[in-house]
């Protein structure tokens, strides 16, 4: 599964564009389409997948793109989707993620909240290799210099 | 009582030295309230969350469930993720479609909302709220009515916004029996058909637009030895002198006796959002004055709550050997009463659970309903009110403090300080009752009947253990029914009815509970307590309420959330905070907002 940059700065204002805007043919950002909870869906599932190969492993449930006739159920899909991304950040790293409720209503900051942890993860597995040292480079235990 | 919920950027905006801009709006169900209790209604596709069959009820889906049409889960918080298909679901959200328009905002299958009625009906409109929420609507709404099966009219109405009313009756000239309602087109491609609700009649909506003035007043007695006052009067420019009184097609003739009214309350914060406060649910009592001058009209209309207008005398108390329990004694009356459920389809009342250990043999007197709660909840030692949601509640006074103080920012006037004289002591009685050891005859009249006629007979005292006898060839018909004032019985033929019974004598036992050195002493006592305990702890609770030692009246900036009943911080001359319990409070808005509050101190 692809990376697609996740849409992590709705504010506000996108909610009362939405209000107002109902009849718009793109997707809008004030509003939780398809789109947008299928990306999360896919970006969390490539997450998973690198972190699976760095060694990380975790809780995870897979789950499956949403139509329109589906329906965002609360305990089955909503929170699995949530928890999903809360386990891998568990398992990975944080760094000042900002925090996902589970129990509330979408809103647009948890939306971002989501999006921003799937961001946060990606930054920081990229990161990851670098870290990373050859075989043989370093030596343990000695207070002499080498 | 606890207050309404606000925001807390209402909290923080309506307390700004220049205000912003305040609304009301009034809606008033002008339906006949029995058509939507005797009609089906069925669709032919429904999302599994969808309730059709309440969809005559004119609730209000408050919170819509989130969905995934195209740009609908706008991220405002106010829509829920769904329950799971077979759970309970929690939140009423009237007619809902499985299938989903397409682009062009047609539907596969049309969805078809289909009511009949037991007989011939004709409506002066039928109302609609749609999917409010996103202003979501169907441009295109097919009405056929149907008298058996012939087709008394077709039309195709065109919606322009998510609440909508027939501009003509349905149908516009003769009857029907069935109504089919179709969603041919929807205004915003990719969504399913929603209605909130649909109303067989009017649902008129007045607001701040043509509203001058408007009377929100609430007072509630602690001791409840007066019935509590919770009333609406409001006056609204006609501009087509559709409501004038003189008018012979005007629509003042569809304002009748228990129509609900909903009250709401706007306050615009900061961000420009409007907040509204529901104000209440009350009724209309069939009362309105229409004044014309020059081209001008306006209308006045008046609501009372629903306990004010119970009014139907209760006669079927009782004495029984083994004491009831108050409780008991309030679900009889009120089921006697048989409210219709609130708007949201809960219960029309709430009994304290403690009246259920307060037991009395007394039968209830021949009142009127709304008085007898009041008997009850004053033996109970507990407040009789209406709360916003129209509900009947007879409860505790819940004296935690509230997140609300009257200081002298919000104040219009300093407080009238009325000083509550010193409580000597309280003056209460309980009943002894007695029963005869033989029967009198408690009635006896003659009669001369051709046909079977129902009488209820009163009694001048209260009896128990009624039977009768009949001379001539009268006849009762079928199994008399005896309470403590009175008996229903059906009789037929010519002479003489005897009914007799085991008369109860009443004695009142004096108590008296000291509570200071010096002061005046208050009697007061209930003829529902039949012993010392009860009448002990009656005479503590008065003498609690009498020692509140200062009333204060002022006037406000106008407060939609705040309740009678609500323990609030007020501000005086002396000190800068006391804690105090509402108990009158009249909200008055004409274009702006104020009020008159009236506090007990603790």
């Amino acid at each position: 599964m692809a990376w697609t940059t996740p849409i992590t700065d709705r504010t506000l204002a996108d909610i009362e564009y939405a209000i107002t805007h109902q009849d718009a043919v793109l997707d809008l950002k004030g509003a939780w389409n398809i789109s947008d909870i299928n990306r999360i869906i896919d970006n969390t599932d490539y997450l998973k997948t690198q972190l699976n190969n760095y060694g990380y492993f975790f809780p995870y449930t897979t789950l499956t793109h949403l139509v329109e006739t589906d329906f965002p159920f609360d305990a089955s899909f909503v929170t699995v989707l949530k928890t999903n991304v809360i386990s891998m950040v568990d398992a990975f790293y944080k760094q000042g993620n900002p925090t996902i409720v589970i129990n509330t209503n979408p809103t647009y900051t948890m939306a971002n909240s989501i999006e921003i942890n799937l961001q946060s993860t990606l930054d920081l597995l990229t990161l990851l290799p670098q870290s990373f040292r050859r075989c043989g480079t370093f030596s343990c235990g000695t207070d002499f210099r080498l | 009582m606890k207050m309404e919920t606000t925001s807390a950027n209402y909290k923080t905006d309506i307390e700004k030295k220049l205000r912003n801009f305040s609304y009301i709006k009034i809606i008033i169900n002008m339906a006949d309230p029995t058509t939507a209790d005797t009609n089906t209604t069925v669709d032919n596709d429904h999302a599994y969350f969808s309730d059709v069959t309440t969809t005559d009820k004119a609730l209000n889906t408050s919170n819509t469930y989130a969905t995934m049409e195209h740009n609908r889960l706008v991220l405002d918080g106010t829509q829920v993720c769904p329950p799971e298909i077979g759970d309970p679901i929690d939140l009423y959200q009237g007619y809902v479609s499985s299938s989903i328009s397409d682009a062009s905002g047609s539907f596969p299958i049309s969805p078809k909302i289909t009511t009949t009625f037991p007989s011939l009906v004709h409506f002066a409109a039928l109302s609609f709220a749609f999917d409010v929420a996103t202003e979501c609507y169907p441009s295109d709404l097919q009405i056929i009515s149907y008298n058996g099966v012939t087709v008394v009219e077709d039309i195709t109405c065109h919606p322009t916004s998510s609440k909508f009313i027939t501009p003509l009756g349905v149908p516009s000239s003769g009857y029907c029996d069935k109504i089919e309602v179709i969603f041919k087109t929807m205004v915003t491609p990719h969504r399913r058909a929603r209605m909130a609700y649909m109303v067989f009649g009017l649902m008129k909506e007045w607001t701040d637009s043509t509203i001058t003035t408007s009377t929100l007043k609430r007072e509630t007695d602690l001791l409840n030895s007066v019935l509590p006052v919770h009333t609406l009067e409001f006056t609204s420019i006609d501009v087509n002198k559709e409501y004038n009184l003189d008018n012979p097609t005007g629509m003042w003739q569809y304002i009748e006796q228990l129509q609900p009214i909903t009250i709401l309350y706007g306050y615009q914060l900061d961000s420009g959002i409007v907040e509204w406060v529901t104000g209440g649910h009350i009724f209309t009592n069939g009362e309105m004055t229409s004044e014309s001058s020059g081209a001008l009209s306006t209308i006045t209309f008046f609501g009372e709550s629903l306990l004010e207008q119970l009014k139907t005398t209760y006669y079927k108390g009782v004495y029984s050997v083994a004491p009831v329990s108050l409780y008991t004694l309030a679900q009889n009356v009120l089921t006697f009463a048989n409210l219709p459920a609130l708007s949201d389809g809960s219960s029309a009342y709430y009994i304290d659970p403690s009246l259920s250990t307060i037991m009395t043999s007394c039968p209830l007197p021949e009142k009127q309903v709304n008085e007898l709660l009041q008997l009850i909840a004053n033996a109970g030692r507990c407040v009789l009110y209406t709360d916003r949601d129209g509900r009947i509640n007879i409860r505790h006074i819940d004296e935690t403090l509230v997140d609300f103080t009257l200081d002298f920012d919000n104040m219009k006037t300093i407080p009238k300080v009325n000083k509550i004289p010193a409580l000597l002591s309280v003056s209460t009685s309980y009943v002894s009752l007695k029963v005869e050891a033989t029967t009198s005859s408690m009635i006896r009249s003659d009669f001369s009947l051709t046909t079977n006629t129902q009488y209820t007979l009163a009694y001048g005292s209260e009896a128990v253990g009624s039977s009768y006898t009949v001379t001539g060839t009268l006849v009762v018909v079928g199994a008399p029914v005896y309470y403590a004032h009175s008996c229903v019985i059906t009789l037929n033929g010519i002479g003489t009815l005897e009914v007799l019974g085991y008369k109860i004598n009443r004695s009142e036992i004096p108590t008296k509970l000291m509570v200071g050195a010096v002061g005046y002493d208050c009697p007061m006592a209930n003829e529902l307590i039949n012993n010392l305990a009860d009448a002990t702890a009656y005479a503590s609770w008065v003498s609690s309420i009498l020692s509140r030692s200062n009333e204060y009246a002022l006037t406000d900036r106008g407060y939609p959330e705040l309740d009678t009943l609500d323990t609030i911080n007020v501000q005086t001359l002396f000190s800068a905070s006391i804690e105090a319990t509402v108990v009158k409070h009249k909200l008055m808005y004409n274009g702006a907002l104020s009020a008159e509050t009236t506090v007990l101190s603790k």
